[in-house]
């Protein structure tokens, strides 16, 4: 008796230690603090402003936060396997305009249109890739010289003018919703959860984090590193396509500036979610909870009748706070795991 | 082997486009390349035909795509008359150290006017001075400066608000909650416009702006910071906004589509003519105001050139401005509810949904500026 | 082994290759240009590349020690900003003088804070940088939320028309600039820099302050930023809170050209000027080529391209050959 009560005492403790490390492994993870911070502004919001919970307010933020959520994949997906992507937004601006150009110049059907755009969008990513991979050169400067030329074609083609005739049917994509659900929002989550999956169970996600992680360590257990480094900027420049286009069909014409914005938006939300700067690591919860954190302060910096302007400032002190907090978690917890810090 | 071979590819490919790109240069100009050969056939009388540079920064907008063609297409006619040679066109996106750049490349070649749209204040004045040192004569359109000796043509972006600024406060009866959506901070008519609006509000104590935010001149940023507004607010009782931004404004009303919709300023462009009758077939009692902000004064400056480089004086008299420098252009057409079908109909009719509503003065109409 | 003579040359002279481009640059522009030579002509192109040349300095060192300055345009925007509210159109000299200490001051003190974030708490320099530079951007704007102000014309005319001997004075810059670094260079810090951008582990181990090395590159890259900044200011004579942003990425495309690798540890100081210059150069070109409006853009991002791409591709022949 008195053995299997000390029995249960032990397992009674053990389970106890067990919920705390399970809580404290939680809040380690770098994207529940992301959630934690989305689920007080949302309280925050809601609480002070009563037209903050209207079907409206609702419906924009979860959009905007479904355009972000793209344009995060676009640099995450870049990010994971060791890399970055300057020239997604003139990726997006390109596709945009292509886009436009098919359908308003020329008046193809959607179906064409959109096509054609995704295909831009991939052979910029596959053009941005394959000079990585062939030239060994660093992807900044590859990406760098690609957004040079990107915005000279947007420019060229376009010549400055917008496309607005888009016919009514694309813009359903953008505008409509399902039950309540914008389209945009179900297409992004549903991309979310492929991306999570593919992350964690199939090999080819394993072997773009592995790429990213280490490179040379993968390339000897067998990984084509140069594949996964192509196959991560074609896919950048799909999801940089797909959010000009949804940007597209949100907005009802097709205007040559878009994404020129997207580069802060895209590190802020890759990274806030955390998607570690050094490589191998993805979260897609991460990426969601971080879209919508920063479409939330978005929103609430024009309640507060802040300037645009300093918008960007507000993005580049969450930025640095996130990486700052990711550094110091980083070395916590190698103090905690190892006696001795590894050579970054 | 691979390898050497995609370098060489890479050089290729890039030599290629580079050489496409120069190569689609007279392609793109063949419009006013095909009318140059003209005056060799039938010479001017004078001899000597001038040359005029124009110097654009920024050319991601409709505004400016307009204006740029407008000027060669009203060139061409100096030019069959032999008068004008072809326009020197400096047009990039680019930053006041490249205006700079563009400038002195300008007075370099030799212009014997230039017609510069600025973007800044007073980051041009030295180089501007130097142009006319040598002579030049330096004509601002669009924007005005205050340096002496530049000539400015362009409408008077004070008075141009406050005709859309008065209409909605009126409209409103005095009273309400409204928003303001604006271009450029700092932009110098951004500046002139915002005063405007504000001496304008002045006589009307009982309207309360809630916001002001920035939607830089841009449909898309437009709409998206209507959308933001409409959301934050929703007892809107009005807003008035600008050039470029109305048509995204109005997209979002009417993608957000509340049960009262906030009276609404436009803007001079077929786009939003097109939403304006669009909103009519829905709601017949629909009214709103569009002003036209004309691309137009650019070409009319040109003309404005060639007579002063013809040796013609100015009347002073007739000029406006800080500096008494300023030939003030009036406003070509204002949309309301009595003209729209007019306008929408016929000036609208076989243009582009991109066009904005312009008026180009005629060489005629541009001698009311010049002694006899 | 002529492929490693090439190797050797371009390996001791990082600059070779913008050298060669220079002079081509040079050429083309002097044959569309014919007066380009005269010291008047010269002085006018040269005090419009002279900010982004002294910006693509500073660059050029940080990257020399691994690591990269985003924040670079930002800088210059700051410094702007202080001396047109500061100094006002109608100021006087001393003020300007003063003025001109304390942006030098906030240059360095922005260069500042960026190194401790990247040397001491070794956050990812590529980040923090673009981070901050957005921060710098509020600041700038914040001090100056409309265009205004400006600098009197008694000091923008010494900038823009000082000629001494034939040369313009941005030569003179130059000159000290190439002379400073001469020195800096032999010094026992010029070899820390070059050996903690290469492998800063290995240099930590032979007893290379490696932090310290990393801090002070940003410290000398956000001087180098408010020198351009000033240089700036005299030039357009005016203030504008976002004058500096195009000057980012044209400092790196600016040291890339120059043979300044990204991976660190390699490089000088002659590269990036002359980087900077080719990068004006390719502008005039365009102009005086009558390149189509709407294609300006694009041609100019061709050339910058393949400047840029030239000598991976020489390496890559070159490699096969080997």
């Amino acid at each position: 008796m008195t053995n299997s009560r000390a029995d249960s005492d032990m397992q009674r403790r053990g389970a106890l230690n067990g919920v705390s490390t399970r809580m404290l492994n939680i809040f380690r993870r770098s994207d529940a603090s992301v959630v934690l911070a989305v689920v007080i502004l949302f309280a925050l919001f809601s609480l002070s402003n009563p037209s903050f919970l209207t079907p409206f307010n609702l419906f924009n933020i979860s959009r905007t936060a479904a355009l972000f959520v793209f344009i995060a994949l676009g640099q995450a997906i870049v990010i994971v396997a060791g890399g970055m992507n300057l020239s997604l937004g003139a990726i997006g601006g390109l596709t945009v305009v292509v886009a436009g150009w098919c359908m308003d110049t020329m008046g193809w059907s959607p179906w064409i249109s959109v096509s054609l755009a995704l295909l831009t969008g991939v052979l910029c990513g596959m053009f941005n890739g394959s000079i990585i991979v062939k030239s060994g050169l660093n992807s900044f400067v590859v990406t760098l010289a690609s957004l040079f030329i990107f915005t000279g074609l947007i420019q060229g083609i376009s010549q400055g003018f917008p496309y607005s005739n888009i016919p009514r049917e694309f813009t359903v994509l953008g505008r409509g919703d399902f039950m309540g659900m914008p389209y945009l929002l179900l297409l992004a989550l549903i991309v979310l959860a492929i991306m999570g999956y593919v992350f964690k169970f199939r090999v080819v996600g394993r072997c773009l984090l592995a790429t990213g992680g280490n490179l040379e360590a993968a390339r000897l257990s067998g990984i084509r590193t140069d594949h996964m480094i192509f196959l991560s900027h074609t896919l950048s420049g799909l999801f940089a396509a797909t959010a000009g286009l949804l940007w597209v069909s949100r907005m009802g014409s097709a205007q040559p500036s878009t994404g020129s914005d997207w580069l802060i938006i895209s590190f802020a939300v890759a990274i806030i979610g955390g998607t570690a700067l050094n490589g191998g690591a993805f979260s897609a919860t991460g990426i969601l909870a971080s879209a919508l954190l920063l479409t939330l302060i978005r929103n609430g910096l024009i309640m507060l009748n802040v300037n645009v302007y300093f918008e960007q400032t507000f993005l580049g002190i969450i930025v640095l706070l996130a990486v700052s907090i990711e550094s110091i978690r980083l070395a916590l917890s190698n103090r905690a795991l190892r006696p001795s810090p590894p050579a970054s | 082997m691979t390898r050497r071979h995609f370098a060489l590819f890479t050089l290729v490919l890039m030599t290629a486009a580079l050489i496409a790109a120069c190569g689609g240069a007279p392609a793109t100009t063949a419009p006013t390349a095909a009318p140059a050969s003209q005056p060799a056939t039938t010479p001017a009388p004078e001899g000597k035909k001038f040359t005029i540079g124009i110097s654009n920064p920024f050319i991601s907008s409709e505004y400016r795509t307009q204006m740029i063609q407008s000027l060669i297409e009203i060139n061409k006619e100096y030019m069959e008359r032999g008068i004008t040679n072809e326009l020197v066109i400096e047009s990039a996106d680019t930053d006041v150290a490249g205006q700079i750049l563009q400038l002195q490349n300008l007075i370099n070649k030799g212009v014997d006017a230039i017609l510069v749209n600025p973007s800044d204040v007073n980051g041009l004045n030295d180089t501007l001075q130097e142009a006319i040192n040598k002579g030049i004569i330096v004509i601002s359109v669009d924007q005005e400066l205050n340096t002496p000796g530049v000539y400015n043509v362009g409408i008077d972006q004070k008075e141009w608000a406050k005709i859309s600024a008065r209409w909605l406060a009126e409209k409103l009866g005095g009273q309400g909650n409204i928003v303001l959506i604006e271009g450029f901070p700092g932009h110098p008519a951004n500046i002139a416009r915002m005063e405007g609006v504000e001496e304008v509000l002045k006589e009307y104590p009982n309207i309360k702006v809630l916001g002001r935010e920035t939607g830089r001149w841009d449909q898309a940023t437009g709409q998206q910071v209507m959308s933001n507004f409409l959301a934050s607010f929703p007892n809107l009782d009005g807003y008035w906004t600008q050039d470029g931004m109305a048509i995204g404004a109005m997209q979002a009303v009417m993608a957000a589509n509340p049960s009262k919709w906030p009276v609404l300023v436009g803007e001079g462009r077929c786009q939003f003519l097109q939403l304006w009758d669009q909103r009519l077939k829905e709601d017949p009692n629909f009214e709103t105001i569009a002003v036209a902000n004309p691309p137009g004064v650019s070409p009319t400056g040109l003309r404005i050139a060639v007579n002063m480089l013809l040796g013609k004086q100015v009347d002073k008299s007739k000029l406006g401005g800080a500096n008494g420098l300023s030939f003030v252009i009036p406003i070509p057409v204002i949309v309301t509810k009595d003209n729209f079908q007019e306008v929408f109909t016929t000036v609208c009719k076989d243009k582009p949904a991109t066009y904005l509503l312009d008026g180009i003065m005629t060489d005629e109409e541009v001698q009311q500026f010049f002694l006899k | 082994m002529k492929q490693s003579r090439w190797q050797q040359a371009t390996y001791r002279h990082p600059y070779l290759f913008a050298l060669l481009l220079l002079v081509a640059a040079f050429i083309a522009n002097a044959l569309l240009q014919p007066n380009l030579l005269e010291p008047t002509t010269l002085n006018r192109n040269m005090r419009v590349f002279l900010p982004l040349i002294l910006v693509a300095v500073g660059q050029a060192i940080v990257m020399i020690g691994g690591g990269i300055d985003i924040s670079v345009g930002s800088i210059v925007s700051v410094v702007n900003a202080i001396l047109a509210t500061q100094i006002g159109l109608s100021g006087d000299l001393s003020t300007a003088g003063v003025m001109m200490g304390v942006a030098l001051l906030v240059g360095m003190g922005a260069g500042a804070l960026n190194g401790l974030f990247i040397a001491y708490l070794r956050l990812q320099p590529i980040i923090t940088t673009f981070a901050t530079s957005f921060i710098y951007a509020g600041l700038a704007l914040f001090i100056l939320p409309n265009p205004g102000g400006g600098a009197p014309s008694r000091l923008t005319a010494f900038y823009r028309e000082t000629i001494i001997l034939w040369l313009p004075l941005a030569f003179y810059v130059i000159a000290l600039i190439l002379l400073i670094w001469a020195v800096v260079r032999r010094t026992r810090y010029g070899r820390y820099l070059y050996a903690v951008g290469g492998k800063a582990d290995a240099a930590y181990e032979t007893g290379v302050p490696v932090r310290a090395v990393q801090f002070s590159t940003y410290v000398i890259s956000g001087l180098m930023a408010a020198l351009g900044g000033i240089a700036m200011t005299l030039l357009t004579g005016s203030g504008n809170a976002q004058v500096g942003d195009p000057l980012t990425l044209s400092s790196i495309t600016a040291a890339v050209i120059g043979g300044t690798p990204l991976s660190g540890g390699a490089g000088g100081v002659a590269g990036p000027i002359m980087g900077a210059i080719i990068l004006g150069l390719i502008r005039n070109i365009i102009s005086f080529a009558n390149v189509a409006t709407w294609w300006q853009t694009f041609v100019n991002a061709a050339i910058i391209v393949l400047a840029l791409a030239m000598p991976g591709i020489i390496n890559l022949v070159r490699r096969r050959t080997r």
